[in-house]
């Protein structure tokens, strides 16, 4: 593409965003109050409704890596006497499994403390009974504690499969081990992920940033959520930066 | 990808796994595997490793093809 072209299409891109940002703008003004309204009344259901939320998570959670890794488990199990050509599928399927309770089990504890919070801000508030606060503080302890628990039975799993693999997953410095026993393959297959995951993180903060200002006029946002996403969008760009130029001066 | 590879045959030859190929040349059966699918291109380190265990050259190993 001509240089003119990308610089036309950066505009576009500038400009396209702006429009947006001034329609949302307008439709909030317009929707103004009736729209604030609205959302309270959502955020008051939704800290009423947070203890059974929490506790549907966290059965969900559990349910899905337990019944990912026993079916996993079930195949490693009886494995022997698969011909070559079945291996490899066998592998792919095995991975995958073990790979979906790794991801529920790593996805649902982050779910959890989001609610968690959630039920904090509601117990503060009085909107539920303090009893049911413990109940959902003891729920989420065991919940947090079972998962790392099949985290590491996943690890595990995967170490049979490939036995070179080292570390425990309830260990400090697990990721280290894990890359350092990777081999060239597989730290391609994560750098890849990790800049993917970097790149899209970038695109959402800038995001979330412009949603924080657009809802300046209609909540009381103080500067404390504009610090944290500032934060979270500065220290991952500070540690690339930092990264790269350790990796320049080494060449 | 323009690389292609007789590494099946020559593993065959010598009565390996993937697995067992992998712990030779220090990687693993996964990228053993994504190599004799022509999936994945090694590093030239690692292509003399699978080389030295087979017993045989690079270029015998791998050959380069321009695509059309």
């Amino acid at each position: 593409m001509s240089k003119n072209k990308i610089t036309v299409r950066f505009f576009l891109y500038i400009l396209g965003g702006g429009f947006l940002g001034a329609c949302l703008s307008i439709g909030a003004a317009v929707l103004g109050t009736s729209l604030v309204r609205l959302l309270s009344d959502f955020y008051t259901a939704l800290l009423v409704c947070s203890p059974w939320i929490f506790i549907s998570f966290c059965l969900a959670t559990l349910f899905l890596t337990c019944v990912w890794l026993n079916r996993a488990k079930k195949m490693i199990a009886h494995r022997e006497g698969l011909k070559e050509e079945a291996e490899d599928a066998f592998y792919r399927k095995t991975e995958r499994l073990l790979g979906f309770s790794l991801g529920a089990a790593n996805l649902g504890t982050i779910v959890l403390f989001m609610t968690f919070a959630l039920i904090t801000i509601a117990a503060l508030k009085k909107s539920i009974h303090v009893y049911l606060f413990f109940l959902c503080t003891l729920c989420s302890l065991f919940t947090i504690i079972f998962l790392s628990f099949l985290q590491r039975k996943a690890i595990e799993q995967l170490r049979i499969l490939n036995p070179e693999k080292r570390g425990d997953a309830l260990e400090l410095h697990f990721r280290k081990k894990w890359l350092e026993s990777s081999d060239e393959q597989e730290r391609l297959a994560i750098y890849a992920a990790s800049y993917k995951a970097f790149s899209s993180l970038s695109i959402l903060f800038f995001v979330f940033y412009i949603l924080l200002i657009l809802m300046v006029p209609f909540f009381h946002i103080s500067f404390l959520p504009f610090l944290c996403v500032g934060l979270m969008w500065l220290i991952p760009n500070v540690v690339y930066f930092w990264e790269a130029a350790k990796e320049t001066s080494r060449q | 990808m323009p690389l292609y590879n007789h590494l099946k045959e020559h593993r065959a030859r010598l009565g390996l796994n993937q697995q067992q190929l992998g712990s030779l040349v220090g990687a693993s059966r996964q990228t053993i595997s994504l190599i004799e699918r022509g999936d994945y291109s090694p590093s030239v380190t690692l292509a003399l490793k699978i080389a030295k265990v087979c017993e045989v050259s690079v270029e015998a190993l791998f050959e380069y093809k321009e695509e059309c």
